[in-house]
């Protein structure tokens, strides 16, 4: 054996010092999916952490072969046992197992060190990069901040996305949701939002925790070495809890997330954390609720599901200077059936959240993507975050897209159509091509300020609309080799100057001129 | 229902009433009120409330060996408690009683170490 190995295990000796103590214990009288009835434990809390002691009965052998201490999480407490839910593999608990109340309510490890790393609902690494040596624990369930405590929503949150920052602004501590059908691009436009946030001076960059609930396991891993290879797990964060997971560690994944972040932002950091998915957590929530036989309300949810939602986004707030000014965005996702966004979990979600993105099937079939339909979609505080000079040139945008919008529908009908109808459908879809992304690929906030700025000026109205995504191109490759001052002005100083201004009409027409074959091919 | 009539009926018991005659009240009881169908299953609830009961209240110690009882009891103070013997344990003793569980047992002892030795690892899912 290594000498260093024994030399650990004789310190260990050395150091041990045997304490008996008197611990409060209950027996298991029924198991079965993930839950457990346990009689005894008379003085046990609500969310207190129980203890499984696998070792009885057994040889000190086989007891060391167990796996890692099995813990259970306390949900109901009843007139004559308590029922908790396994957190980990419920083969592992047998009936008349003896049951340890710990005293203590589930927390998990948070810290500097978390950055970078993967773990799971109860914030042990699962990446195999080894233990954390120091970390705080957070409790899992906490009160969020209340009023006075905080200040309103001012300081943006670049997602990088020109359809989201231009017309659905977000703010720093805001819960804005996101929301469509399955493969409808929700994802992309979160973790483009991560990706984004290297753009930011790292004093400012906000730390991102994505938190997968009953996702594939694949799927976490593609997103994994997209981040890693985009150079953006340095300040990232994944929690999973795979749809192979225990209901209990889905549930319990948010709150998770929310605890990890919470220590950044009362140390006065910015946090970004995106929940994907939450409708996954609350059929979790469901599928728990109903084997702690709790009565069934709507589509078989649970009476507090509202609550259980309403908690957790509470949590996402912009502190006041006096609590250190930090703040904890949240990005929750839904996946809606069929469009339906006025079922259950949406409609609860909806309304607990500061407005929501809403991607359609429809528009990602037509090549739209993102997706993100304009019209539904809306950002309640965001706006007073926007930058002024996103402000000054997508102003009037939101109207002019939800109008085109409108008339593009009524155009499937109509035989001819007059001059300025005609203009504002060709001007739409033009705009519609500007706001158009590939995944992965998101856009600085000074980047886009100069394309939409160009669509505004209809510059792009001599293009044919199906060429207007290269020449954006081309004319942010144009800008960045003869008027990079443009973007750094717009980067530096967040408004567009009258100095800024000319220098952009003057590269705009340079560009124009440069460039006539892009042009000539229109009506 | 039927826990409700087999708590009653433990409470009676327990309150001093002769078991025989509380049984044949609430029978008559039942059969008065025509919910006498409720018979076995208050039977079974009354089986497991007292199963309850008596492990709320049972006395357990456990011990390596028969020969460790005497100085076991001594040290945990459990004179009345049932014995049982269990070679597991390796040495010392366990005690249960009313919910409340000493572990002075070697094997817990041993396996505290040996968490300690080969984990460094924080112990996830609780508050330290």
């Amino acid at each position: 054996m290594d000498s260093k190995v024994v030399q650990k295990i004789v310190n260990e000796i050395e150091k041990y010092q045997p304490k008996v103590e008197s611990t409060h214990v209950g027996h298991v009288t029924a198991v079965g999916d993930g839950v457990v009835a346990i009689d005894g434990l008379s003085k046990a809390v609500m969310s207190e952490i129980v203890e499984f002691e696998e070792t009885g009965g057994k040889s000190l052998k086989d007891s060391m072969e167990t796996g890692g201490t099995l813990y259970g999480l306390v949900l109901n407490l009843e007139e004559d046992s308590v029922r908790a839910t396994i957190l980990g593999d419920s083969a592992r608990v047998s009936e008349g197992m003896t049951v340890k109340s710990t005293g203590r309510i589930l927390s998990v490890p948070s810290g500097d060190e978390l950055l970078g790393r993967v773990v799971n609902a109860l914030g042990e690494p699962i990446d195999g990069k080894g233990p954390f040596k120091n970390p705080t624990m957070m409790p899992v369930e906490r009160e969020a901040y209340g009023v006075i405590f905080r200040k309103s929503v001012s300081v943006p949150l670049q997602t990088g996305v020109k359809a989201i920052d231009a017309t659905i602004p977000i703010g720093r501590g805001q819960r804005e949701l996101i929301i469509g059908d399955r493969s409808t691009g929700k994802t992309t436009i979160a973790i483009d939002t991560i990706i984004n946030q290297k753009n930011e001076p790292a004093e400012k960059r906000p730390i991102c925790i994505y938190v997968a609930i009953g996702q594939k396991e694949s799927k976490t891993a593609r997103i994994v070495a997209q981040l890693s290879g985009e150079g953006a797990m340095g300040y990232t964060i994944i929690v999973d809890a795979p749809a192979s997971a225990p209901a209990a560690l889905q549930f319990l994944a948010p709150f998770a997330g929310a605890a990890i972040g919470e220590y950044f932002m009362d140390r006065g950091k910015d946090v970004l954390i995106i929940y994907d998915d939450l409708s996954k957590q609350a059929v979790a929530y469901r599928q728990l609720s109903l084997l702690l036989r709790r009565p069934p309300g709507r589509e078989a949810y649970p009476g507090d599901i509202f609550y259980l939602h309403s908690r957790l986004l509470e949590r996402a707030a912009r502190l006041s200077d006096e609590k250190g000014g930090g703040s904890l965005t949240a990005l929750p996702i839904i996946e809606t059936l069929d469009g339906d966004i006025s079922a259950y979990i949406p409609t609860n979600v909806i309304s607990i959240t500061d407005g929501q993105i809403f991607l359609t099937a429809d528009l990602f079939n037509k090549g739209v993507r993102p997706a993100v339909d304009v019209g539904t979609s809306v950002s309640r505080v965001g706006s007073a975050a926007q930058t002024k000079a996103m402000k000054s040139v997508a102003g009037t945008l939101r109207l002019e897209l939800a109008q085109f919008r409108e008339l593009e529908a009524f155009m499937q009908f109509a035989q001819d159509l007059d001059k300025a109808t005609a203009e504002k459908i060709e001007t739409g879809r033009r705009m519609v091509e500007v706001l158009k992304q590939k995944n992965g690929e998101p856009m600085p906030l000074e980047r886009q300020v100069v394309a939409i700025y160009a669509a505004g000026q209809r510059f792009f109205a001599d293009a044919p609309a199906a060429k207007v995504t290269a020449v954006e191109k081309r004319l942010l490759e144009f800008f960045d080799n003869r008027y990079s001052e443009v973007f750094k002005a717009i980067k530096e100083r967040g408004i567009i100057g009258d100095d800024t201004k000319k220098l952009l009409d003057k590269g705009l027409q340079e560009f124009k001129q440069a460039q006539k074959e892009l042009f000539s091919l229109a009506k | 229902m039927e826990k409700s009539y087999a708590q009653a009926l433990w409470n009676c018991v327990e309150r001093g009433m002769e078991p025989a005659h509380a049984v044949r009240s609430l029978h008559q009881g039942l059969e008065r009120r025509g919910r006498a169908s409720l018979w076995p299953q208050i039977a079974r609830a009354f089986e497991r409330l007292a199963s309850r009961e008596s492990q709320k209240n049972r006395s357990v110690l456990i011990v390596a060996d028969k020969s460790h009882e005497k100085e076991a009891r001594k040290e945990s103070d459990a004179e009345d408690a049932r014995l049982v013997v269990d070679t597991g344990l390796i040495g010392g003793w366990r005690f249960e009683n009313n919910e409340q569980l000493i572990d002075a047992s070697f094997k817990k002892n041993l396996l505290e170490l040996y968490q300690r030795s080969t984990n460094g690892m924080h112990s996830a899912g609780y508050q330290q």
